[in-house]
């Protein structure tokens, strides 16, 4: 650790963070973020050739479909029973990841509807869909299936959600690249700690798309379709609590500012996001066990990612990255991360596979303190951090 | 003077710039709105030969639209995004100023860059590597890169409500202390995607969008975009730059109906009226003009209608009501910043935009004080400006005369 200071009892969650009451994944590994831990820990990289359609609701008789290499989620996405056949038939393929991660997370019913929202991160919302109508409609003028319109947008998803929450409260999209997940955290814990809201369902998904097909082998990392999503609320003194959020930070560096110096531009940025992620949880690098960086699969990024928590914490610290064994899953990336951390503290264990294990008998490394920090970095240099504290971390 | 009744920081508007159908330069754009031009007209982008209607509303500055380069060049998204915030920021008097480590940039989208990979199957380029196409945090990423923008970088989608979302996204940036300025709106281009799925929908008007009119026929697409450079009051004070306007009120919610119908009793609208009012501090006798969303669809038009008239019937107000999508068309992501840009106009000049396409005001229309004309001058105090989209995004932000 970079510092001397060895807190040895936890301290309580302060008055102003956000409590996480529900939490749920859906990736390539399984249907639950137990399975994605399961196979970071092992080494497995679900990551294969399927031949998918550009639209689950093509019209009959339509053909556009390709062969993807990426993390492909095999699990049967059903939402019929959550919403009902006919609606279930509407609905595109990445509402129907999000909603039935929602729903596996035991997210609803929302309790007062008024004052729940929706935070999401996506870069890829819509885009099927929206080449679907382009597909049909160019040349000879359509027409095309009218139930992809309100699809192909990047706030499909999170409208759908809100409609079969409910949640008439604020519905943010936020699609700002690698941090667009986390980005998502942030805001949906900042509507809760103002006040907006009493309750917030946070997350991040895309999917895959046969019109941007990666090959095997072409990419280190390929693409990946996941959701996660969780419930975040004002603490209170019964219910259940996974764990609380307890600051972030937001940062944004130019890459020609003569104050970097020999620093990269996403670096700086992550490095000051980290550190007011600290500063406003009022927490000490020490306490930090465990970090994931989520980075949207950009080496550059990921490398600024650890070099910025070898910077804050030391090299010592224990660090992840889900997005070897998920896929590159854009805006689910930073949310997948977060999904993990919480997984690691309840788990008091630091999901790395055995090739990357540092101890001297490969046994899994637990966590070095009691909290997590989840980072994601953007090439172009701007960097979301948030601190995270389980429930086992947690003073009794 | 720096904060308002409930102890929040106060965010006013310094700085305002766009690319539109109507203009790229506010002071033309401006002229052209409050004279009744139409900007719709025939599509040049695509060849509408197979659909049953031809209309568009475009942007028609060759630097900013045409083809650059072979490989299809930046998407015109981009061009506008980045045209409309140098000339907000030069307004502002921000340009290169040493503030801007802390400027931020908030956009909202519906389609985001995702139109440019028409542009590149015009030209018979591959869609198929990474989608380059499809970068929607571009928008945010190439101002803030172009213009030295160190603060916070957002791109946020809300449908069709998607710019007045972001101005109210923004603003809680500088409320949080995240920033001090941030530059804000909205941003779309026109998408052959979007006129077939209109077309599909049967919601494309074949002449004219006639809001409130009793034979609208519905909307056309259109483009541009939309910002302003909000700042805290103090922040503005504090370097001496000019305000335009207080941005005292907004709020964002869901209908949680429908992804294409708006709620039957009009559950978000109603709700962002009262909202964004009611953290404005202002009574509905106290605003003199609404925007409208007013897409000339039978369905927005009849609903929004009655939602004005007994939002501010029931207390007491009754402003002057006009859609500029009669002129401008609906530019989806755009269409709300261009909306805000029109309010701050408004209470510059003591004068608002009309209606200029409306003839025979619809029956359910009646109860609302519709401008006729090109234009009314009439003192404004506070405008209200709606915003609505697919999904049941609904917003409204309230922008008042300053006064300090």
């Amino acid at each position: 650790m970079a510092t001397g200071i060895d807190v040895q009892t936890p301290l309580p969650p302060p008055a102003s963070a956000v409590a996480i009451t529900a939490l749920g994944a859906v990736t390539a590994s399984g249907a639950s973020v137990s399975e994605l831990f399961t196979d970071m820990l092992s080494g497995r990289r679900p990551f294969t050739a399927e031949k998918i359609p550009l639209v689950a609701t093509a019209l009959a008789g339509e053909k556009d479909e390709g062969e993807v290499y990426g993390a492909h989620v095999r699990c049967p996405l059903d939402v019929s029973e959550v919403v009902g056949d006919r609606a279930a038939r509407t609905f595109s393929r990445d509402s129907r990841l999000l909603l039935h991660t929602v729903h596996t997370a035991g997210a609803r019913p929302v309790p007062e509807p008024d004052r729940t929202g929706v935070v999401l991160g996506t870069l890829r919302a819509g885009r099927n869909e929206y080449l679907a109508i382009h597909n049909a409609s160019r040349g000879d003028g359509g027409p095309v299936n009218p139930v992809w319109g309100p699809q192909s947008g990047y706030n499909a998803p999170a409208a759908q959600l809100s409609i079969h929450l409910p949640a008439r409260g604020p519905n943010l999209t936020l699609a700002s690249g690698a941090t667009a997940g986390l980005d998502a955290m942030v805001l949906g814990a900042r509507q809760v700690s103002t006040g907006t809201c009493d309750a917030v369902v946070a997350g991040g998904v895309d999917i895959l798309s046969p019109a941007v097909a990666g090959l095997p082998g072409s990419e280190d990392v390929p693409e990946g379709e996941a959701a996660a999503a969780v419930v975040l609320r004002r603490p209170a003194p019964d219910g259940p609590v996974l764990g609380h959020l307890l600051g972030s930070g937001q940062a944004t560096a130019l890459p020609d500012d003569p104050a970097l110096g020999a620093t990269s531009a996403p670096a700086a940025a992550a490095e000051a996001a980290v550190r007011e992620a600290l500063r406003t949880a009022g927490r000490l690098p020490s306490e930090v066990g465990l970090g994931l960086v989520a980075c949207g699969g950009d080496r550059e990024a990921e490398e600024a990612g650890t070099a910025a928590l070898a910077a804050v914490f030391g090299d010592e610290l224990p660090s992840c990255c889900p997005t070897r064994t998920a896929g590159r899953t854009g805006g689910a990336d930073g949310a997948l991360a977060f999904a993990v951390a919480l997984e690691a503290l309840r788990r008091e264990a630091v999901p790395l596979a055995p090739v990357e294990r540092r101890s001297p008998d490969g046994g899994v490394p637990r966590p070095a303190g009691p909290l997590a920090v989840c980072l994601s970095a953007d090439p172009g240099g701007h960097a979301t951090a948030v601190l995270l504290q389980g429930r086992s971390g947690e003073a009794a | 003077m720096f904060r308002d009744a409930e102890g929040r920081p106060r965010i006013v508007v310094t700085g305002t710039g766009l690319a539109s159908p109507l203009g790229t330069d506010v002071g033309t754009f401006w002229h052209r709105v409050t004279s009744g031009a139409i900007a719709t007209g025939p599509v040049t982008r695509f060849s509408t030969d197979s659909y049953p209607t031809h209309l568009a509303a475009e942007v028609s500055d060759d630097g900013l639209t045409a083809p650059q380069a072979p490989d299809g060049g930046t998407p015109r998204s981009l061009r506008y995004g980045l045209h409309a915030a140098e000339a907000a920021l030069r307004e502002a008097k921000l340009l290169d100023h040493d503030c801007l480590r802390r400027t931020g940039v908030v956009l909202g989208t519906v389609m985001g860059t995702r139109p440019h990979v028409e542009e590149l199957r015009r030209l018979h380029r591959s869609v198929e590597a990474r989608a380059v196409w499809d970068a929607p945090s571009l928008l945010a990423v190439a101002p803030a890169r172009r213009l030295g923008l160190g603060g916070p970088r957002q791109v946020v989608a809300a449908g069709c409500a998607a710019g007045n979302t972001a101005i109210a996204t923004a603003a809680d940036c500088i409320r949080s202390g995240q920033a001090d300025a941030v530059v804000t709106g909205g941003v779309d281009e026109l998408s052959e995607a979007v006129f077939g799925l209109f077309t599909t929908l049967r919601a494309l008007a074949p002449d004219e969008v006639r809001p409130f009119d009793r034979h609208r026929r519905g909307m056309m697409p259109s483009e541009g975009a939309g910002v302003v450079v909000l700042e805290s009051l103090e922040h503005a004070v504090r370097r001496g730059a000019p305000v335009l306007a207080e941005l005292s009120g907004y709020a964002v919610a869901a209908d949680a109906h429908h992804m294409t119908a708006p709620h039957p009793q009009g559950l978000g609208m109603l709700r962002c009226m009262s909202e964004s009012l009611a953290m404005a501090g202002l009574h509905a006798r106290d605003v003199d003009y609404v925007s409208a969303h007013g897409t000339g669809t039978p369905a927005n038009d009849a609903l929004e209608a009655a939602c004005l008239e007994d939002f501010f019937g029931a207390r007491g107000g009754h402003p002057a009501v006009s859609s500029v999508k009669g002129m401008l068309g609906h530019s989806q992501g755009a269409a709300s910043a261009f909306e805000a840009i029109i309010c701050v106009l408004a209470l510059q000049h003591d004068r608002v935009p009309g209606n200029p396409t409306l003839r025979d005001v619809d029956d359910g229309c009646a109860g609302l004080d519709l401008v006729e004309g090109s234009f009314r001058d009439m003192p404004v105090r506070a405008a209200l400006s709606n915003a609505f989209g697919f999904g049941g995004n609904t917003s409204a932000i309230v922008l008042s005369r300053f006064s300090d």
